[in-house]
Order: C-alpha cells, then sequence, then structure tokens
C-alpha cells in the first residue's frame, strides 16, 4: 500500500491529478501578460509574490481548447525543479476543488499514450472518476524550457 | 455547465436539515445530513463554477503580487479588536465565541471595578470584566460598556470570561518576528496585561499577555 494525496481538477470534463507534493500554493485566476510568438499553450508570465512565473494553460496543452472563464479555474503554483531560470511555474487547471488519496499500487498503466504525451502515466479510479495522473517531471522540462529559450534569446 | 440565470434550489433550508418547516425531505432518511446529498454538493459546485466576478483577476493579482511575508519563525494567530481608541490583539484559540451585545445583569455591591456583570451564555453565567479598567486601572467607573456593540467569550485556565467590545477586526496571523515589547501605547500607568505590541496595516495593536491576564483574573474568583 503506498496511499498518496493528489490534487485532482478537471480538463475539459475529465478528471486529471498531480501529486499533492509538488504543489507549493493554489491561486484564483489573476492577471497572466501574454508573451508574444510563444506556443499557445503557453499562457504568459504572471508576479507570483515577486516572482516572475510562466504560466501554462493546460487545457490548451492537452486539448488545444483553452480554459474556461470560471471560479474554479485556478492557477496552480508548482516548484520548478526543472529549470533554474524560474523558480515556479503555475498551470491553469479547471475545477480545482479537491484532492483525493490513491493507492499507488493500484494504478493501472496507461498504455494509450503516443509519443510526446508521456506526461499521462497512469489511471487511477476514484470514487466517481477515472483519473489520469499526470506526471510533472515530464510535463514541464521542454515546455519551459522553450519560453526560457526565448527569454535569453530575446 | 452553470447557467446565468439559473437560480439555486436552496432545498436544504426548505425541506433539509435547516428546514423552517416541518416537512421534511425524504432523502434525509438516507443521507442524514444534507452535506451528504448529491444535490447539496451538485449545488455547491455549481456555486464555483460561476462566471468570474468583475475585477476578480485585477483584484487578485494585487494581492498575489505582494511578497509573502518571510516565514521566518513561528507565526502567531490573533483576533484583533478594539475597545475605546485602543486596538488589542489575544491568541485566537483562547475565543469561545463572538457574540453581538446581550445584556449584561448588574451584580449588587460589586466594588471591583474590573467586574461590570454577569451575563447569559446560552445558560451559563459568566463574569463580564471590563477590558479597558482592567488595562488602564482606572477606578472612575465609566457607564462606557453599554454601547459596546460586541461581547466575546473567552476561555482562560482560570474559567470562562465575557468581554464587551466596540469592534472585532478579524482572525489574522501575525509573524513572530513582527511582535516586539510594547513601547507604552495604552495610557496609564500599569499597563504591564500588554507586554508586546504589533502593527497591523496603519494600526498599533497591543497583545494581551493572556497568561497574566488569567492571574489577574483568577484572583477574582477566590
Amino acid at each position: 500500500m503506498a496511499i498518496q494525496q493528489f490534487l485532482v481538477f478537471f480538463i475539459a470534463d475529465e478528471a486529471f491529478a498531480i501529486s499533492s507534493q509538488d504543489v507549493i500554493e493554489i491561486l484564483p485566476m489573476v492577471n497572466i501578460n501574454h508573451v508574444p510568438k510563444t506556443e499557445d499553450y503557453i499562457s504568459g508570465m504572471m508576479n507570483y509574490r515577486g516572482t516572475i512565473t510562466p504560466v501554462i494553460d493546460l487545457p490548451m496543452l492537452l486539448t488545444k481548447k483553452t480554459y474556461l472563464q470560471k471560479v474554479c479555474t485556478r492557477i496552480i503554483i508548482i516548484n520548478n525543479k526543472f529549470h533554474p531560470e524560474f523558480k515556479y511555474t503555475g498551470l491553469i487547471a479547471e475545477k480545482v476543488i479537491r484532492t483525493t488519496r490513491l493507492d499507488t499500487d493500484h494504478f493501472t498503466q496507461h498504455t494509450l499514450v503516443k509519443n510526446g504525451t508521456h506526461y499521462l502515466g497512469n489511471i487511477a479510479k476514484d470514487k466517481n472518476d477515472e483519473i489520469q495522473i499526470i506526471d510533472l517531471e515530464q510535463l514541464l522540462p521542454e515546455e519551459v524550457n522553450n519560453l526560457n529559450n526565448l527569454r535569453t534569446a530575446g | 455547465m452553470q447557467n446565468k440565470n439559473n437560480i439555486i434550489n436552496d432545498c436544504w433550508n426548505k425541506i433539509g436539515v435547516w428546514r423552517s418547516d416541518k416537512n421534511e425531505c425524504p432523502k434525509l432518511k438516507d443521507v442524514i445530513h444534507c452535506r451528504n446529498c448529491d444535490i447539496y454538493i451538485e449545488s455547491g459546485l455549481s456555486f464555483l463554477n460561476r462566471d468570474l466576478p468583475e475585477d476578480y483577476c485585477s483584484n487578485n493579482t494585487e494581492i498575489y503580487k505582494q511578497e509573502a511575508d518571510e516565514d521566518t519563525g513561528e507565526a502567531l494567530s490573533v483576533i484583533i479588536f478594539r475597545s475605546q481608541q485602543n486596538w488589542f490583539a489575544l491568541k485566537t484559540s483562547l475565543f469561545i465565541e463572538i457574540n453581538n451585545d446581550k445584556i449584561i445583569h448588574s451584580i449588587p455591591h460589586n466594588k471591583n471595578t474590573f467586574i461590570t456583570g454577569l451575563v447569559n451564555i446560552r445558560g451559563e453565567l459568566e463574569l463580564c470584566i471590563s477590558l479597558d479598567a482592567l488595562i488602564s486601572n482606572s477606578s472612575t467607573q465609566t457607564d462606557e460598556s453599554t454601547n459596546k456593540k460586541k461581547l466575546i467569550i473567552i476561555k482562560l485556565d482560570s474559567g470562562k470570561y465575557a468581554l464587551k467590545l466596540d469592534e472585532i477586526l478579524g482572525v489574522y496571523r501575525i509573524n513572530n518576528n513582527h511582535i516586539q515589547d510594547a513601547a507604552s501605547i495604552i495610557t496609564g500607568d500599569s499597563n504591564h496585561l500588554v507586554a508586546s505590541s504589533f502593527d497591523h496595516k496603519d494600526k498599533h495593536v497591543g497583545l494581551i499577555d493572556h497568561e497574566l491576564l488569567n492571574i489577574k483574573l483568577g484572583t477574582l474568583r477566590t
């Protein structure tokens, strides 16, 4: 048994989760400064407690549709372990309203994933939903580095 | 998805556990409490799923671009309140409840200026203490307590006490680093109950030492 806590959110009515250990803070929606000529899933930059933080539009990244402007659409601030340039990364997700405890031994391996979506690692079953677990180590490096390259080039 | 004109049917207030009339929701037998009921949960979700209010993003941007207080050292949770012109704070964990004004029953032959009387709190009589008299040690028995608007109940080691106050500001976390030994912020000679102070926005707040308060009030009971 390896019970871990996960933060559950939704993207286009599908349930996803990340490990709560990676989460620093969950913010309500704030104004995001758009960065021109970046990938469409990079929502822009925000000032998170005095630190410039890139914000990733998760719905855009996963489903090619941007997020809904709702109160329960929030910004999940995670530690950016992957690149020294930024201390944090913000992830926009919908219906960020609950956490759940899942047994990682009962995860089912995602076998349908294609190249480039290796951040979709496992599927877990919760009471009502099948939750796809997002592996942040796989999700972030490339995307945030793109932004970083742009900054250093400019 | 939630429609703008969709009015939430607050059945929990009509036939649920917070109902005012006798008709009981048939589902209650199974779910016991509304919070276990799907309808209640769905309504809560639809409330969170509402559109962004005006200025929501801008206000949040202002809040979250402030640098967080450096989290070195412990923080203390306090409730800040006002008595006359002075702002005070007491540890939040001491508070039992905050009430609106209640009738204080005076005690005959009461010579102690700290005690303003007895007050009925949920069937129990509690001693009502005048904070102003206690802190300023003034012997003038002013009738200032009659127009105070709030009544707080605190629990100290020696028992529960009621205090009448003018205003409650709210619960705040104060970083221990920001608490300093009190300058004499309170006019009056004996202000040792306020051992330290801190600044909250534009207010200078005296932190009441609850152990000293306990000793001082404990003597009233003997």
